[in-house]
């Protein structure tokens, strides 16, 4: 069954209470959640709590969905949301620090630090696109599910945020450019 | 920006973004979050109740048709209650019975209010039943020229 038909049956089973049909939706989208979450969080076990409170959310909230077809673009919102507010809370939390400097995954390698820097300085939407495309290397078919965008226009976007990135990188002198 | 560097951005974007493969643990899920999956599991015994609509408001065409049928059902019903004669059927009116009581000046009075000459003439016709056979050349009018004091 292709995927968005295997969607709605799961999403029409799970507002029945089947909880192994919402489970099981929600490991079809863990990942696609965990990068949008990583592209705002910057953080990646923050990301993984996002995209865990988002599940939790929508599980609750899944009455409300109106078009079972939707599905993808109603999760990712709520990702987003749960997103900027952990890390809203997070920097509180940590005195208005940036999560990037205090985060551990960002002092494994000085490369990937000026990299991550430099995706940084890219619009939140090329950034989205940018985790999604390179989060165990989702289809444009399953990021157009996720945004609601066409693949025409992911393409578009992508090759956008790649040709910034590496001027940003240029830029700061990255060695490799 | 040529393949080659497409190529080589691609591996550093890799390298920076993806480090470990983010895996759902459904089981852990379900323990971190045990209220909202006893909120998810109470909708079973809901089901019955809402699919079917949900059924018919999910789908465009079965919401059009539910839609036209409706429409049907409500014209159906505004036109045979609209040709029922909803009004009361009128009583007999109280007729005075004998041809003197038909032929006073009160009864015809309320014959005409009734339904003007027609009920009058129809009050006459009446009087003269009762009254007997007649002469097919008498006309009401010299019948009851006494009666009338002409």
């Amino acid at each position: 069954m292709p995927g968005r038909e295997k969607d709605i049956v799961l999403v029409k089973e799970a507002i029945e209470g089947n909880v192994d049909s919402f489970t099981e939706l929600a490991a079809r989208y863990y990942t696609p959640m965990v990068a949008i979450a990583h592209s705002i969080t910057g953080d990646r076990d923050l990301a993984e709590d996002a995209a865990q409170q988002c599940f939790a959310k929508a599980a609750v909230k899944l009455t409300q969905l109106k078009d079972y077809k939707k599905f993808a673009g109603w999760l990712a919102t709520i990702c987003r949301n749960e997103a900027i507010n952990l890390t809203r809370i997070e920097r509180n939390h940590r005195n208005n620090e940036m999560l990037s400097e205090k985060s551990a995954e960002s002092k494994d390698d000085n490369s990937n630090e000026v990299v991550k820097n430099a995706m940084n300085k890219l619009s939140a939407s090329s950034k989205e696109v940018i985790y999604l495309r390179y989060y165990d290397g989702l289809s444009y078919d399953q990021i157009s599910d996720v945004l609601g965008i066409s693949e025409q226009a992911i393409n578009g976007r992508l090759r956008r945020a790649k040709k910034k990135l590496a001027q940003v990188l240029k830029c700061e002198g990255f060695k490799q450019v | 920006m040529n393949e080659k560097n497409d190529k080589w951005l691609d591996d550093i974007i890799s390298k920076a973004v993806n480090n470990r493969k983010p895996k759902f643990d459904a089981e852990k899920f379900k323990q971190k979050f045990p209220e909202e999956m006893h909120i998810l599991k109470s909708r079973a015994s809901k089901k019955q109740r809402t699919s079917w609509w949900r059924t018919i408001l999910s789908d465009p065409f079965s919401s059009i048709a539910t839609a036209a049928v409706l429409v049907l059902m409500v014209g159906i019903f505004v036109y045979f209650s609209g040709s029922k004669d909803n009004t009361t059927p009128l009583k007999e009116p109280k007729v005075t019975q004998t041809p003197a009581q038909m032929m006073s000046l009160i009864s015809i009075n309320l014959a005409y209010n009734r339904g003007g000459l027609d009920e009058v003439e129809k009050q006459y016709e009446k009087a003269i039943t009762e009254i007997g056979p007649r002469p097919k050349q008498i006309t009401i009018a010299e019948l009851l020229a006494e009666s009338n004091g002409t």
